[in-house]
């Protein structure tokens, strides 16, 4: 089977973000770069599947780094899509991986429900729809029969939803579907040569505007310190019974 | 006009979708513009979503920031090339277009979604916004609501084959809920997490948990709160046994009033929490339950 990967680099949540002077992004010194986790849940399901694997991530030069994350996990090789200084946005960037998955040809197509710096969870199901694919979503049960997937993924109120998805398909993984491995030494060594191609995003785009843009980036408020109740525990639950009322 | 996809449980309209109609007024740019109200089921095709969007040629679309729409949503902005942001938790009228607001980073800021589109849509976040209490909620009472009965696409697809209900879970679903009583691993035990349920049902709440109480079976994942399991608004979050780790943070930065009780007086939590207790939670939640039962 011949799987791609997508994935994105993102912060680290333990990052402190600090927002740049256009107020339409952040400061990136300072800062620790990861797979974005659910994407990592991804990579780890490609490499259990099993088959020709590449992995691919849209972003600037960083990105590379990323990618050889990836290629340490066991990804075969991997390819950039170079933004340069450019922002895409969701619509733009599910744009450009939906024109190099059509040149690629694959069988599977595996990322993350969402990016875990902004949460929009637009890209896989943008990339399913301009590729008229199957999907599924959130993801976190895999199995290959017969050239087609068996997939199982929670629903509404604790319920669990199985499906039956031919090939070639989409699908977006949450956690639970696995424990992404350490890389280890030998294969982070092996990676620094596994090949990374790389294509400019704007050659893939079509000439795509955004759809939508970020702007007016702002921190979050800090919330006021609060107060600890004082006293024994029949005071304290009383105090706080009398709170309670107040703000209910 | 404005378009709002609304669910429903049983017939009975969502209080995510009541928000969203209430705020309907505050989007409109005359006191006259219509208000569509369209019925959005699971695994609703996207192509009919996409003839109903174009049926109707909106101004604005909204929807809950639910599963079933994050199933179908993007894949009609896709489709129709127009700008959709998700994950909002307000949103407002700028110069004629909706300008639409989304915590980034864990919630640690926030920016404005600006459109290009003509046509602008939003899912929301449950308990972003006050419902009014006068739009009745029940589907069939309703005289403007449709449901679409256009053709369904040819376009290959997954199909469900099975769903399987835990019948234990009769609760609200977190994300929606108003009241959050959760448990982390202080707690301890599966058994201990009764408790929990005991003050939840006194408050009218629902039990969450940490992602440390889930990892030891204490809890399900569908409880989970926090960046990796679910981000609540509600009004009260009690934390109990929660030592209150970033990841966690994440999932309760908008909460009104969050109380801790934990043992440990170092635990993050107190920092955040508007109230805290140092203490046992197994021995203080009986009688948060016994005290409020009587008051």
């Amino acid at each position: 089977m011949k799987i791609a990967v997508l994935i994105k680099q993102v912060p680290d949540t333990e990052s402190r973000i600090v927002i740049n002077s256009d107020k339409n992004g952040i400061e990136s010194t300072n800062i620790k770069f990861i797979v974005s986790p659910y994407d990592e849940i991804a990579t780890e399901q490609a490499i259990q599947i099993g088959g020709e694997t590449f992995a691919v991530c849209v972003g600037d030069t960083r990105s590379t780094e990323a990618l050889r994350t990836a290629l340490s996990m066991g990804i075969q090789s991997a390819v950039h899509i170079d933004t340069e200084s450019t922002q895409l946005d969701s619509f733009q960037t599910a744009t450009v991986l939906a024109e190099l998955l059509k040149q690629k040809n694959v069988d599977l197509i595996l990322c993350g429900k969402q990016g875990i710096d902004f949460d929009n969870a637009l890209v896989p199901a943008m990339i399913a729809e301009l590729l008229d694919i199957p999907q599924v979503l959130t993801v976190d049960k895999v199995d290959v029969m017969d050239g087609k997937l068996r997939i199982g993924r929670r629903a509404a109120r604790g319920s669990k939803e199985i499906y039956d998805c031919p090939l070639p398909a989409l699908i977006s993984c949450d956690r639970g579907l696995n424990t992404p491995r350490y890389p280890s030494l030998p294969n982070i060594m092996k990676a620094k040569s596994k090949p990374i191609e790389k294509i400019l995003a704007v050659q893939l785009l079509n000439n795509e505007k955004p759809l939508t843009r970020f702007v007016n980036y702002a921190l979050a408020p800090e919330r006021a310190a609060g107060k600890i109740l004082t006293g024994d525990v029949e005071t304290q639950v009383t105090e706080l019974v009398r709170l309670l009322k107040e703000e209910l | 006009m404005l378009l709002i996809f609304v669910e429903h449980d049983n017939s009975t309209i969502k209080k995510s979708s009541l928000e969203l109609i209430a705020k309907a007024d505050e989007l409109k740019l005359a006191p006259d513009e219509p208000v569509i109200l369209e019925v959005l089921e699971a695994r609703a095709d996207a192509k009919v979503l996409s003839d109903t969007i174009d049926k109707h040629k909106p101004r604005i679309v909204l929807a809950s920031n639910s599963l079933n729409a994050k199933d179908v949503f993007p894949k009609v902005a896709a489709r129709l090339k127009i700008g959709l942001a998700t994950d909002v938790v307000d949103l407002k009228i700028d110069n004629g277009k909706l300008i639409a607001k989304k915590p980034l980073y864990a919630g640690k800021a926030f920016c404005e979604v600006h459109f290009s589109t003509e046509i602008q849509m939003a899912l929301v976040r449950p308990n972003s916004f006050a419902i009014k209490e006068e739009i009745c909620d029940r589907l069939s009472e309703l005289q403007h609501l449709n449901t679409s009965t256009l053709k369904h696409s040819d376009s290959p697809s997954a199909t469900l084959v099975e769903t399987l209900t835990d019948a234990t879970s009769k609760q609200t679903d977190i994300t929606e809920a108003e009241i959050i009583v959760a448990g982390g691993r202080g707690m301890g035990s599966k058994e201990n997490f009764d408790l929990l349920s005991q003050l939840a049902e006194t408050l009218g709440g629902t039990v969450g948990a940490s992602r440390a109480a889930v990892d030891a079976e204490f809890a399900t994942h569908a409880m989970q709160v926090g960046q990796t399991g679910k981000v609540v608004s509600p009004k009260l979050y009690i934390a109990c046994g929660i030592s209150g780790a970033i990841q966690h943070w994440a999932g309760i930065r908008t909460a009104k009033t969050i109380v801790a009780i934990n043992k440990d007086k170092d635990a993050p939590i107190f920092q955040k929490a508007n109230y805290g207790i140092v203490g046992d939670a197994l021995e203080i939640l009986p009688k948060l339950a016994d005290a409020l039962k009587q008051g």
